[in-house]
Parts: C-alpha cells; structure tokens; sequence
C-alpha cells in the first residue's frame, strides 16, 4: 500500500469522525445521539486552542492537553496534522484536486508554486496570539481570544454544524426533525464557501494563505526529526513532485519546511525515487523558517497587544454592557468568557430548544460568533433543568454545571438558582395591559416554582356602542332595551355584567338583545328596568417577580404577540455579573 | 562519504535534541498549568473580613455635646471636655479623616462635610503628634469636583492633610461578618492602609429615604459598585454600615442642620441654625442625640435600633452621661 | 529549471520499493483502530448533560411525580408494587377522553363506569403498568367486550376462564367487571406482576360466575373453542339482532364457518327476528335460494356472492353467517338445530 494510499485513508477516517462528532453532538441516549461520544476531540486536539486559552487564562483546561499530543506529533514529524488529520483541510484538498486535475502540467505547477503572501498567515498568528495575551491585574484590560475567528478546528465545526447540518435537517437528512436557525448564519455560511471556492484558484488557499493553526504546526516543524527532502542523486530536475504539493513548499529546490504539509504526493509522484523522508536535511537545503519582515511582525505584535484595550474602550464590558446580550447560563463574567470562547459553536448545536445563536456584533467585535440567547428563533426558552451547553464547551467558557447548581439546590441553595436575565413585560403591547384581550399564557408557562409572574385582576369596561339599560329580568337572563350586541362574544367566560348596587356577574351568553348570567338573580339583586348595566372583561394583568425570575425566556417565547414580544427578556440581575445586580 | 554522513548525524542529533527539548518543555507548561475542573461559579463568599477596630480600648463611651455657632471654637471645647485631643491621638499615629464629601455642594448649604472642621481637626491631630493626617470620601458625584468645590480639599491641604481621591484599584471586595447586603462588596479599603486612628466628620441632615444622614450613613462613603442598590433596603444598610466599621471618634456637626429635602437640599430655606456640635466614641448614641436636632426621636429612626441589635453602640445617650459644655 | 513534459499515457517505468510504506502505512491503519476502538470504549460514559436529560426523560414519563396517590389504589397491591400516579375516574361522558375512539363499543355494551391508574413495582418505577377497571354492569356485558377484543390465537390462562394474555398485556373478565392491564414493556417481571394483580383482583371479589349457557350450545366438531364472541348490539350490522353469540369452525380444507346463535325472549319473538333478519337480507339484494331449511320456517339466503342460513328454533334465533360453500353451511346449520333442540324448553 503507497503511503499516500495510508494517507487518504486517514483523512477520510478523520472526516467521518468529525462529521460523526458533528451528527452526534445531539443531547440523547441513542446511538447516534451524544452519550459519550468525546464530540470535542478535534478541537482538543487543535494546539493553537490550547495554547491560546494558556495566554490568556494562564491555565490549560482538561482537554485541551491533548494539543500535546500534535504538538509531539508536530515537533517529531511535521505538519502530519495538516496533511493526514485536519478535516478542514482535507476538504480544501478535495476541492483543489477537483479544481486542477483537468489542468495542463504547466498548469498544475503554478498553482503549486510558494507565494510570497504565504507568510500572511504567519502574521495572523502572531496578531493572534498577542491579543491573546493576559497582562496582570490593573494593566490594560487584556486578553482577548481571537483565534476561533479563523482556526480551523472551530471554523469548520461552526460551519458544518451551523449551516450543512441545519440545511440537511430541511432535506429530512440530518439529525433534528426540527429545522434549526442560527441568526446571522449568512456570514458564517459565506466565509464557509469563500474558503472552500478560493480552492479553486489557488489549491489550498486557506491552508496556505490563512491558517494560524498551519502556521503554528510550521514554526514548531522548524526541529521535526523527520523532512520531506530531496535524495543527492537521481534528480531530473523534471518537477513532477511539484504537481500534486499541496503545502505550495518547493520541494524540488531548497524545500520550505515549514510550508510542507507532509502530503507526500511528491514522494509518491517522483519516479526517480529521488524525493524521500529521512532525518537528513533535503540534498537541495532547506528553509526551516518562514521569512518575516521584522516590520511585519511588529506591526502584528503591536496591533495584537492593542486589540483588546482599544476594543474594550467601547465600554461593552464596563459600564455600556449590551442588556440585549443573553449569555447561556454557566457562563462566565464577561471578561473572563472573552478570554475563553473559542466560537466553536458546540454550545449552538447541542441547545436541544435552539436557542443559543452567534452572536453579530452585539458584544462588540471580539464578541463576533460567541452564543447569546433569542427566544423569539427557537422552540421554547432556556430550559431551566438542561445543564446542555456548559458540558460541551471545550474551554469552559461556559461552565459545566450541575442541575444543582443551575436551580439552586442542596448545596447552592444559598446562591439560589442561576439567573440569565429578567424578563419584563411591556405593557404597551401586552393584551391585557394595553387591548383588553384576556391572555395569561406568559404566567402559565413559567416553569419556576413558585411561579415568577403573577397577575392581578382588573376589571375594565368594555365599549359597546351605546350605553346597555335594562327592558326586563327573567331569572338569569337580562333582556335589553338595545338590540346592538354582538351574538355570542360575551360567552366565553371572561366577560362580566356589573349591575346597579355593584354586583357583578359572569355572563355565560348572549344574544343581540339580552345577558345570560352565571346564575339566576333573586328577587331583590334584580336590576329595575331601565336601569344602567355594564358588560366588563377580566383581564388578569402580569407582573414580573425579579426574586423568582431566572430569565429563561419561556414567556417570551409563548408569548402570542408575535412580533416585538410584550414580555422580553433582558440581562438585568443576571448571575454571572455582581455588576448587573437589579434587585437586592 | 564518511565526513559527510558524520555531519549529517550530529546535524540530525542536535534537531532531535532541540526538538525532544521543545517537547520537554512544553509537556512541562502543560504539567505546570493543567487545570481539570476549569473555573469555579463566581467567587464563592471569602472569608468574612473585618475592618480593623479603631476604637481606642479601655477608654469607654465617651460623648460630648457642644453648643456654639463657630464650629473650630466648639470642636476645641467639646473635645477639652473628653480629656482633650490627646486621649484619642498619639504621637505616631496616622490619622484617616473620613469626611462627607458626597455632592459638589457649597459649604453653606451644609449637604457637605463643613471645611472648618477638617481644617481643624487636622490641626489639632497634627499638634498631637499625629504622623500623617489624610482625608478621603467616595463621593456620588464626580470627586475632584466635589472635594474642590466644598472647600473640603482647599482646608485640607492648607492644615497639613491629604487628600485621598477614590480610584478604581483601591477597592477591594469585602463581606461583613453576619451581613445580608455587604457581601462580597467592593469597599474603600487602600486610603486605610497603615492608617491607626479613623474619625468620621458628617453634618446632620434629613434623609428622604432613610430619614436622616449622620455619622453612621456617613459610612456609607467607604462602598463602590453600584451602591444605590441598597436603597431598597436604607435602613439594614446603614446598621451594616455601623457593624463594618469601628471608629475612633465621630463628629456629628449640628451647627447648621438640614432639616428638610435632604440629603441634597439645596436651599437655605431647609437649614436651621441649631448650634450643636456632638463628638463621641459610640456613633449610634451620637446618632441617637442627633436626631433630636432634626425633630425627631430615635425611635423614629429604624436604623439606629438596628444598628444598636448588630452592637454597635447603645441608642441610650443618656446612659453616656455626656457632658456639655457651651462656647 | 524547465520542466520536461511529459506524454500522458507515460507509463510508470520505475518500480517503487513497497516494504517501508506498507509497513508505515500499515502502522497508520493499526493507529486509526486503535482510535475507533477509543472513541467507541468512550462513548459508553455518558456526558453528565446526557444522564441529566434521561433523567428529566424519566421524570415526564412518569407523569406529575411525587403525586402521592392519596385516594386509594384501585384494586388491591401485591407486593412490591406501589402507585405511580393517581387513580382516574370516568363515566359515560367521560369515556372517550380516556380510550377516545374506542369509546362506542364500551358505550353499546352497557358500560358504567371506568377507574384506572398506573401501578409500579416500587423497586424499578420505570416498570410499570396501566390496569383499566370496566365496570360493564353484567357479566355478559363484560363478556361481550373481551370477546369482542380477544385475539384467537391468544394464550389462555390458568387461573380465569375467560383470560388471556399478549406479551405485554392481560385481559379477563371477573363478575361484571372487564380488566385489562397493559404493561410498560415485556420484562418478566411485570409479567408476574400483572399475574399477581389479577389473582388478588379475583380472590378479593367472590362473584356467582355465571357461565354462559350458550356457549355449550354450539357443535364441537370445528369449533374454535377461544373464538366465541357475544355482540351485545347491532350483529351483522341489523338493529334489533342484540346478544348474538358468534363461534368460528374450522372445516377440512381450510374452509372457515361462521355459526351463530341468539336466545329471545320465546320462540315467537325467534322466529319474527329470523324473519326481520331474512327480510333485511333481501332489501340488500338478498334471494331466497332454499326454504325450509335446516328447519321449517328456515331460510338459505345467497347475498354477494356468500350464503346466509337463518333460522329459529324454539326460542333462540340461529344460523350461519357469511357462507362461501352453501352445503357446508347447510350441514352445519343442521348440527346448530338438532343441538339446539336438546336445549329444555326449545320446542
């Protein structure tokens, strides 16, 4: 078996456990649905997290130790990761190969050949990390992670699970019977296929021109033990190895290390034998480094370390915090989350009730892809006993909580249950409040107990067309001297007949020209004819209770006022922030 | 050939030595910095810390009540009255004069801390040996404004004090002992680094909410955060308040009292000229005496019985015997 | 360096030495196995969010939890078996809300009253099982519906006559009560709940079983013994034929024949439904092929291409029903009659 054979193998196997891991990553005990699967192994095994969230937590988080594992794999071997695992990467080789394999020789060679503006990625990184960086308390607010915006490990789990899946499940394909929707899926769908159709200019594009990850696997092959290298004799000079190299890393003359995606399509393309991986150095020198401009790197190190304070003068994580911005429960402080979310969007996938979203720009720009909350797109609210998103993150950006801990139970009764916002009802649009309309659906759905919206009854008049006088009484019945009604609408329950002395009554039906009260009146409660009556509704009007309410959205979500919500949650009193304490 | 392939292998040995070095390393990192159980849920409650105790011991409850309109000359005496300035400041001691600096009012509206006390007492502080001498308050308005436009810092520094201004980093979060309110609550902590003796200088004022703003709310300018929060709950505030801190001595300035639209005011139409001025060691029973300036009994006031249940004094004043002297 | 190009049918001159790159290759494949067998070992430890969600799963199954039912249980516990929900009431009105569609057939058989609840074994609440209690009013009502449901082919049981079970399920008929218990799942333990159930049902409420005389009415040979049915109203779907006992028989050749069989009030009102019912064959299209069979006053009626014999012999109405084979209903009809007059009081 040729070694390429070896290779395509594993990355077809790497592609179907990601896809696998992506199908799984569904809260449930069946086969196909999560129980153990370790649907984050990917992005563990993706160094540039790990390292990272070391930056700018000063911590590594279970784990993403196994980013060890390729960076053994790295400094031993080279970019195997690159060529044989990543599945981003495999789907770039993929879609390159179908992009050139039509092409002349002469053809195939340029496209292969090293660019300049392959050490972007490199300046990419270094941004990257900088940013990264945590600066002791009290310096400039720091350490903002950056990397999920173009690593590929969480690039291509949010793209796959946040657009082919969801497109999939509308096909009766994927794993949710249910279509998904992710706000603002259009940006993340279209740098998806930005990367992929940029393939076929330039094979391997991302890989090439982008990739931090790639240019973090290229400074550390700088000592692999093992190279791509050309033999001393029997060399044609014909360059066939370059056709199918997909790192564009010259193998033929003095070999770009870091560049060489260990793809070995060289070693196998060569009829001479003549391209071999040894512990030797390539017959025809080596470049071990990328070549950086001095300037170049400053101008990235710089920008890096003045990202996060510069963003953070907008105030967004200070005193001009976004109400707007629903985090999941078990989510960090805000500063501390920034530090963390690598915007992987596992947390999306998982929500079984769909309401965890990328986030636009609403927690400023760093906050780009991160989850919020939106209780309108979704299937229900926060489902106050699932403890979902916070046992898939990755890097613990949200915490993995306890079902204890997420009602305040046992040993976090003294905390009380977590809170993510609080819902407040907007009286202008709420049926009972502003269209004397009966509707509790918001008080009947809440889930806490006891409940955290309660009503109080009012009573308000209802406009008939001119004012009601009694012609008769006949037990239950109250004949009108009108006959202006509308047959039927008072029946249904909640509609009420005040008579003169302030009794009042339900009215059970009526017709164009009489009431039909709950029970028959006595003698004396009988209104005298011509007497004034008066038809008035229920209303049961609701009233937040901040103490019990933990802002799950359940009420905004059942709430029939479909447009702008009449009761909308916001961020006040949520848990994570001390900060944003409402009440006492 | 030989040459070749021996430079070769030792090329190949010191790449393997690198790399097997930048492994090392890196698995060290990993060891040194792995964390299993990631972040815990918001700082659980630290520890209870206490403000240190200031109270000078074995001195008891001392309390004088001192009538006149010129608040130097009435200080003086009231003070000669308790065994002079010298029974509460020693040579060597660094003195932190916490001071109602909490709007950018004029001295004359007496919403504010009056000038000429703090001039003074610096004064005599320093005449008793006093090391430093510092004055500090974390105003609801803007602090340079406030202090400036008081009088407040002029006095200040022309008596030989400084001026303390609140910055962000010299906050920490505390919790008091037994506190429903005060947990976990950012406190002006750094001006009392190192200091030994604290004394609070408040005006009596009416309070809307509260009912009136003495020597205990006085305290209420050593919190940060969004402390208008606990609005809903005055009254428990003000008896934490009194239970976090345990000064020296207290100067309850009633010369000029806000009796009406505090603690603002804003008009002199809400002052009266009272001329009393009470200097004493247990803040509650100074309190409790303040408030017959503005009119009204302790027992109109919850917050001096609920400081009085938490222990921080007694609200009998009487059983003080304090002493009175007029100038 | 100027490539040198290549012809494309070039065919690869040069053999490549195979050794390494298999082995290196096979070494790859041996560590991508090694992962698959990881990730599957790992998938057996479920994610704690997954042990929460089976639980809040668990908890709805089980309908309002920790619902204790106050009132009593509906018929006597055997051991080990606690009440997982409350007990439900229904009555005429209310029948359909529980059993929805199948409502009617209860409702035209007498039904009274309808209490039910879920019973589970206190060890495993997630074993459990719904015993329904159809209170028909008589023993022949609740007859009626048994064996109106009853599968032929279902296993008897020792312990009632007029029992059988499914794999998950028992059904039997006790004084006027008809009671079906349907099991959360298979396992053999709820089966021998179930069994328990029903013995300490039948042991607490000594009724006088009434047997049913006409089921001895019918001919043994052929008879499928477990395929008597009593329809309580509406047979062959003629108002006024109420309490027609039906019995299959198994003829050679595979042949199945309907038998059935009503006792009247006497023989008058016998013979004026046997001629409703002949009539009601013949708006239908129903001819009269031979009279007077298998008894005077009988009648063999070919209607859509079957035979319908009818006929009355003393007080009871009886015949065959829905014959493909005319003398195989004839023949069998007349071992109906002469049993039924042996019946006493039959002339």
């Amino acid at each position: 078996m040729s070694i390429v054979t070896a290779r395509r193998i594993s990355q077809v196997f790497f592609a179907v456990v990601f896809v696998w891991f992506c199908v799984a990553s569904t809260l449930g005990d069946l086969p196909w649905q999560l129980r153990g699967w370790p649907v984050n192994w990917l992005l563990e095994l993706d160094p540039l997290v790990g390292i990272a969230t070391l930056l700018s937590t000063r911590t590594l988080y279970a784990g993403l130790l196994w980013g060890l594992a390729t960076v053994a794999l790295t400094l031993v071997l080279g970019r195997v990761f690159c060529g044989w695992i990543c599945p981003f990467g495999a789907m770039h080789q993929f879609i390159g190969y179908l992009g050139k394999r039509r092409k002349k020789l002469a053809a195939q060679l340029e496209a292969n050949r090293f660019r300049p503006a392959q050490a972007i990625k490199y300046y990419i990184l270094v941004f990257f990390l900088t940013a990264a960086i945590l600066l002791p308390d009290g310096w400039l607010s720091s350490g903002s992670l950056l990397t999920g915006l173009l690593d590929p490990l969480p690039l291509v789990h949010r793209s796959v699970n946040l657009i082919l899946l969801p497109l999939a499940d509308r096909a009766g394909l994927g794993p949710s019977p249910l279509p998904r929707w992710y706000e603002g899926a259009w940006l993340i769908g279209a740098v998806f296929l930005a990367a992929l159709f940029l393939n076929l200019r330039v094979p391997r594009f991302y890989c090439r021109f982008v990739c931090p990850l790639g240019a973090l696997l290229g400074v550390l092959s700088r000592f692999a033990v093992w190279r791509i290298g050309r033999t001393e004799e029997g060399c044609t000079d014909c360059r066939l190895c370059e056709r199918g190299c997909e790192g564009a890393c010259e193998p033929t003359g003095r070999i770009r290390i870091s560049e060489c995606v260990m793809c070995l399509n060289c070693l196998d393309e060569c009829r001479h034998d003549a391209v071999t991986y040894r512990t030797r150095p390539s017959a025809a020198g080596e470049i071990l480094l990328p070549d950086l401009s001095r300037r170049g790197f400053i101008v990235s190190a710089v920008s890096g370390v003045l990202a996060a304070p510069v963003m953070r003068l907008g105030g967004l994580t200070g005193p001009n915090w976004n109400p707007g911005l629903i985090r999941p429960p078990g989510a960090l402080p805000e500063e501390a989350f920034l530090t963390r979310c690598i915007k992987c969007g596992q947390c999306m996938r998982v929500c079984p009730t769909n309401v965890i979203h990328p986030a636009g720009f609403e927690a400023g720009l760093e906050g780009l892809w991160t989850p919020k909350l939106s209780f309108r797109a979704g299937t229900s609210g926060c489902q106050h006993t699932c403890i979902a998103c916070g046992n898939l993150c990755p890097t613990a950006a949200i915490r993995p909580i306890s079902l204890d801990e997420r009602r305040g139970r046992n040993e976090f009764s003294g905390r009380g249950p977590i809170r993510i916002g609080t819902a407040f009802v907007d009286r202008g649009r709420c049926l009972p409040w502003a269209m004397d309309r009966p509707c509790i659906v918001c008080q009947e759905n809440c889930p806490v107990s006891p409940k955290a919206i309660f009503t109080r009854e009012v009573f308000n008049a209802v406009r008939t067309n001119a004012p009601l006088t009694v012609k008769s009484v006949d037990r239950g019945r109250i004949a009108l001297t009108s006959d202006t009604l509308e047959a039927g609408r008072f029946g249904t329950g909640d509609y009420h007949a005040l008579l003169p002395g302030g009794l009042r009554l339900r009215i059970t039906a009526n017709t164009a020209g009489a009431l039909d009260l709950e029970r028959p009146l006595d003698g004396p409660e009988a209104p005298p004819a011509g007497s004034p009556v008066a038809v008035q509704v229920r209303l049961q009007q609701p009233h937040v209770d901040p103490k019990q309410c933990i802002g799950c959205g359940v009420c905004e979500h059942e709430c029939p006022v479909l447009g702008l919500r009449a009761i909308r949650v916001t961020a006040e009193n949520e848990s994570r922030n001390p900060h944003h304490r409402m009440v006492l | 050939m030989p040459a070749d392939e021996a430079l070769s292998r030792r090329e190949f040995l010191g790449r393997a030595a690198k790399a097997g070095a930048c492994l090392a390393a890196a698995g060290a990192i990993a060891y040194a910095t792995h964390d299993p159980e990631g972040p815990g849920p918001a700082a659980a409650e630290p520890q209870a810390a206490a403000l240190p105790d200031f109270s000078i011991p074995g001195l008891g409850k001392k309390m004088g009540i001192g009538h006149g309109s010129d608040r130097a000359r009435t200080l003086q005496l009231t003070l000669q009255a308790l065994g002079g300035i010298e029974a509460f400041v020693r040579k060597g001691d660094r003195v932190l004069l916490k001071v109602n600096a909490a709007f950018a009012s004029p001295p004359m509206l007496s919403a504010t801390t009056h000038p000429d006390l703090v001039a003074e007492l610096t004064r005599l502080c320093l005449k008793a040996g006093a090391a430093s001498v510092a004055v500090t308050d974390n105003p609801i308005n803007d602090p340079a404004s406030c202090f400036a436009l008081t009088g407040i810092a002029q006095a200040a520094r022309s008596a030989g004090a400084d001026v303390i201004l609140p910055e962000e980093r010299f906050f920490k979060p505390m919790t008091v002992k037994g506190a429903q309110l005060i947990r976990n609550w950012p406190v002006l902590t750094a001006p009392l680094a190192g200091v030994t003796k604290l004394i609070g200088i408040a005006p009596v004022k009416d309070h809307h909410r509260s009912g009136a703003s003495m020597v205990m709310k006085n305290w209420y300018g050593l919190l940060g955060g969004r402390r208008n929060i606990f609005h809903q709950d005055i009254q428990t505030i003000i008896a934490e308040l009194a239970g976090m801190v345990t000064p020296t001595l207290v100067v309850l300035d009633g010369t000029t009292t806000m009796i009406a639209n505090g603690p603002t005011g804003g008009s002199l139409a809400d002052l009266k000229e009272t001329r009393t001025l009470i200097v004493g060691t247990d803040q509650v029973a100074v309190d409790a005496f303040g408030a017959t300036l503005l009119g009204k009994a302790a027992a109109d006031l919850p917050f001096i019985a609920k400081a009085e249940a938490r222990g921080a004094g007694t609200a009998d004043y009487r059983s003080l015997s304090p002493v009175e002297v007029s100038a | 360096m100027s490539p040198i190009i290549r012809p494309a049918s070039a065919a690869r001159p040069i053999e490549r030495r195979p050794g390494p790159q298999t082995l290196i290759a096979a070494a790859v494949l041996a560590c991508l196995l090694a992962i698959a067998a990881g990730l599957v070992w790992t998938q057996s430890r479920f994610n704690p969010a997954v042990v929460n969600f089976l639980q809040g799963e668990a908890a709805r199954v089980r309908g309002p939890a920790a619902a204790p039912a106050a009132a009593e249980p509906i018929l006597p516990l055997s051991e080990g078996m606690s009440a997982l929900t409350p007990a439900e009431h229904f009555d005429r009105e209310t029948l359909s809300d529980k059993i929805d569609g199948k409502a009617e057939l209860y409702l035209s058989a007498g039904f009274l009253r309808l209490d039910c609840q879920r019973l589970a074994l206190a060890a495993q609440p997630e074993l459990w099982v719904e015993v329904f209690l159809y209170d028909m009013g008589s023993f022949e009502n609740a007859y009626a519906v048994f064996s109106a449901q009853r599968r032929a082919d279902a296993a008897m049981l020792d312990f009632a006559e007029f029992a059988y079970r499914a794999e998950n399920a028992l059904f039997f008929v006790h004084g006027p009560f008809y009671v079906e218990m349907i099991a959360s799942g298979t396992d053999e333990r709820l089966r021998a709940s179930m069994d328990a159930l029903a013995r300490a049902f039948i042991l607490g409420r000594p009724v006088a079983q009434a047997a049913i005389a006409e089921r001895g009415l019918f001919p043994k040979t052929g008879l499928v013994e477990t395929s008597i049915s009593l329809i309580p109203a509406d047979a062959f779907g003629v108002a006024g034929l109420d309490r027609v006992f039906t019995a299959t028989y198994r003829k050679p050749a595979g042949a199945e024949l309907t038998a059935f069989l009503s006792r009247r009030s006497g023989p008058q009102e016998a013979a004026a439904l046997a001629g409703a019912y002949v009539d009601f064959l013949k708006t239908y299209g129903g001819e009269v092929k031979v009279s007077d069979e298998p008894v005077p006053g009988g009648a063999v009626v070919a209607i859509l291409d079957m035979f319908e014999v009818v006929f009355s012999q003393g007080p009871f109405l009886a015949g065959i029903h829905e014959a493909p084979d005319r003398d195989q209903a004839v023949t069998l009809a007349k071992e109906l009659a002469a049993k039924l007059e042996e019946v006493p009081g039959a002339r």
